[in-house]
């Protein structure tokens, strides 16, 4: 019965005048996010997290998550019409998308696509429905230990994930950003750590303005180096019956590339490009028409599209129940559920049951809209593209610093902002991703907590890491993940390569001589 | 997707610097963790404030020291200096680092020496002005009269949405 009371309770706040407002605005401005290059939905969500401050908790949430379904959705427009994706997430919508648009099939790829984003948002809410309260019920099992190891386990896998093929300086952007959590009151004894006399670091480094700094900024800052321009395709008209009897005969394509995505953005630092990428492969592996690929096939566009959509709920997954998010955009979302007052996390179906049925009433309907409106705004995209970026960009780098401003209203967090800005920059520049370090700060003071009050329960001793099987796994996980980044490891892979390729080499031989 | 998964490509004299960096902010936060511990009145290390600093601080110093150590074994010590020269040069002579370089001062002038020291909505105009300006710049009145009303009109939304609308203080 609490269920559907909570069910209600979310209709009833995301269809009040308010909240059909905040919907409505949400997917827009995440729809025009997703489109335009440079903007990206991990952008939008730091962006809007400071705007939607001021509202209520639930509100706030349906916001976040409508800005958030609607820009990764967004993506798919630029990828089908300029050959640019607007979002990372939408690279592999844009192999198959714009051959098609250049095919004068824009209008339709661009239905097809959204239809997709939609099926497959639609497939990661019931994966959050039924997964969450499992994961959730399994994680109250952690004792502190495995909480700290849970913790750090979650940057190490980020740190490899999202380092695009090295790990080491995911994992060094991962300690860097716990170490950045060390700064101010210690949460055993309130002793300050690394404040240097300032006040103002005392309360430790805030969330939002790191988020805008390492997300944002470098991307304001790209626009002072010239971009160039692709020709742009109209949308052309097309048939709905057709757009969709595709998705009708895609169905398994569809639940394949859902549940891939899903997969992919519940693995921690993987995220929405990955699945997108993957669900493309897939199809592609499978298609009975290989010949058609990169010269314009809807099949690869609704694999992509669904992939891609399919792991935001994914990605909600480890945040709702572990704290741990599945994407960089799920980590700014989490940071931003911390602000308005949530604590995702083991103890979520406990202290806050409803919020789960909340996110997933809000996902549904900002899916639903996100069809709707994705299909309208379409028939303008060509205009909304046609904005020129380097005029854009420095009334977003306004909304960056109010954004930052706006938690705490303290002209210091816009100072922080710029200097963690100067710092995304130097990253952007050593190819060293920011999601491992806005996970450290996030998971720093968890950790912290959670190993000191292991080590004084049990007067520091360490076999309590060796004597139940959650720890164990964690450690195996973590050491296993580290290991494979070792020199000693490369060389035994390559050798083992070598030895494959070598006897691949001998059997072809073999075959010929025959 | 059947690709074998490749580094990224950086410039290995930055890697090297930025390894540099690392090893020394690593070596700082051990030293530090130890004056936290002595600092905080706790009898025992791992209950104390500084326990968590200096596991990070030692995660970092073996990260940093892989760092190190693979830059300089696959492009030699010698060459990653060659290499920061190199790029020294190049980072002098670079248009877009001057563009960069003068729109990050225009940003520094609004954040620390505008902001809270005149009204929001003039030093935000100002701002937004030099931006357009400088990134678009064009010798020509139309132009720039053109930039100034979208500086303006920029200004007005700006101020329009977050601080009428959604009630959102302004700086």
């Amino acid at each position: 019965m609490d269920v559907l009371r909570y069910i209600g309770e979310a209709f009833v706040i995301a269809l009040s005048p308010a909240g059909l407002l905040a919907l409505v605005l949400s997917v827009f401005v995440g729809l025009i996010f997703g489109m335009l290059p440079g903007l990206t939905s991990t952008m939008a969500v730091a962006l809007l997290t400071g705007l939607t401050y001021n509202f209520s908790g639930p509100l706030a949430v349906l916001s976040l998550l409508a800005i958030y379904i609607g820009a990764i959705s967004g993506g798919n427009q630029s990828a089908i019409l300029l050959n640019i994706p607007g979002t990372p997430a939408s690279a592999a919508t844009a192999m198959e998308g714009y051959p098609l648009a250049l095919k004068g099939k824009a209008g339709l790829a661009i239905f097809v696509a959204t239809g997709a984003s939609f099926f497959g948002t639609m497939i990661s809410i019931v994966c959050v429905a039924l997964f969450t309260p499992l994961l959730t019920k399994f994680a109250l099992k952690f004792m502190s230990h495995e909480m700290f190891l849970l913790a750090l386990f979650g940057i190490v896998i980020c740190g490899n994930l999202t380092s695009g093929g090295d790990p080491l300086k995911g994992w060094i952007s991962g300690f860097m950003g716990l170490l950045m959590s060390q700064v101010g009151m210690d949460t055993v004894y309130s002793y300050r750590r690394f404040t240097y006399g300032n006040i103002n670091l005392a309360g430790g480094i805030s969330l939002l303005p790191v988020m805008i700094g390492l997300f944002g900024f470098p991307e304001v800052v790209k626009a002072f180096s010239g971009a160039k321009k692709t020709a742009m395709q109209q949308a052309t008209k097309y048939s709905i019956k057709e757009g969709l009897g595709i998705l009708r005969r895609n169905w398994f394509n569809i639940l394949r590339s859902g549940i891939l995505g899903m997969l992919m953005g519940a693995i921690p630092g993987v995220g929405e490009d990955t699945g997108g990428w993957l669900s493309y492969w897939s199809e592609k592996k499978v298609s009975k028409t290989p010949e058609l690929w990169n010269h314009g096939c809807i099949d690869g566009v609704v694999a992509a599209e669904t992939g891609n959509n399919a792991a935001i709920g994914g990605a909600i997954i480890p945040v709702l129940s572990l704290a741990i998010p599945g994407s960089t955009s799920a980590a700014v979302l989490l940071a931003a559920f911390w602000m308005h007052g949530y604590r995702p996390g083991p103890l979520l179906m406990q202290d806050t049951p409803h919020f789960l049925y909340y996110v997933i009433v809000f996902m549904v309907l900002a899916s639903c809209l996100m069809w709707f409106l994705g299909i309208v705004i379409s028939k303008f995209s060509v205009k909304v593209l046609s904005v020129d970026i380097k005029i854009l960009m420095p009334i977003v780098f306004i909304c960056c610093v109010i954004g930052a401003f706006v938690v705490s209203n303290r002209l210091f967090d816009i100072k922080l902002m710029f200097v963690f800005g100067i710092l995304g920059i130097i990253m952007s520049f050593l190819k060293m991703p920011g999601a491992p370090f806005l996970l450290g700060i996030i998971l720093g003071n968890m950790a912290d907590e959670n190993l000191r009050r292991a080590l004084l329960l049990t007067e520091a001793d360490i076999s309590i890491f060796f004597t139940r099987p959650i720890s164990i796994f964690f450690i195996v996980l973590i050491t296993y993940l580290i290991l494979t980044q070792t020199p000693a490891y490369m060389r035994m892979q390559e050798k083992r390569e070598a030895k494959k390729a070598a006897a691949r080499a001998a059997k072809a031989e073999m075959r010929k001589k025959d | 997707m059947e690709q074998k998964q490749t580094r990224p490509q950086t410039r290995y004299g930055i890697d090297f610097i930025a390894g540099v960096v690392t090893f020394a902010v690593s070596i700082y936060v051990m030293i530090k963790s130890i004056t936290f511990w002595k600092e905080d009145f706790v009898d025992v290390f791992y209950y104390s404030s500084g326990l968590m600093p200096m596991m990070i601080g030692i995660c970092l110093f073996i990260f940093s020291a892989l760092y190190i150590r693979r830059t300089v074994k696959e492009h030699t010590l010698k060459g990653c200096l060659v290499d920061v020269k190199n790029f020294s040069i190049e980072f002098v002579k670079s248009k877009d680092v001057h563009k960069t370089l003068i729109g990050l001062v225009i940003f520094w002038i609004y954040i620390f020496l505008m902001l809270g020291k005149m009204p929001f909505w003039l030093a935000t105009f100002i701002t937004l002005s030099a931006l357009l300006l400088f990134i678009t710049w064009e010798k020509s009145a139309k132009k720039i009269i053109k930039l100034l009303v979208i500086s303006g009109v920029g200004t007005f939304m700006i101020i329009f949405v977050f601080q009428i609308m959604f009630k959102v203080p302004m700086p």
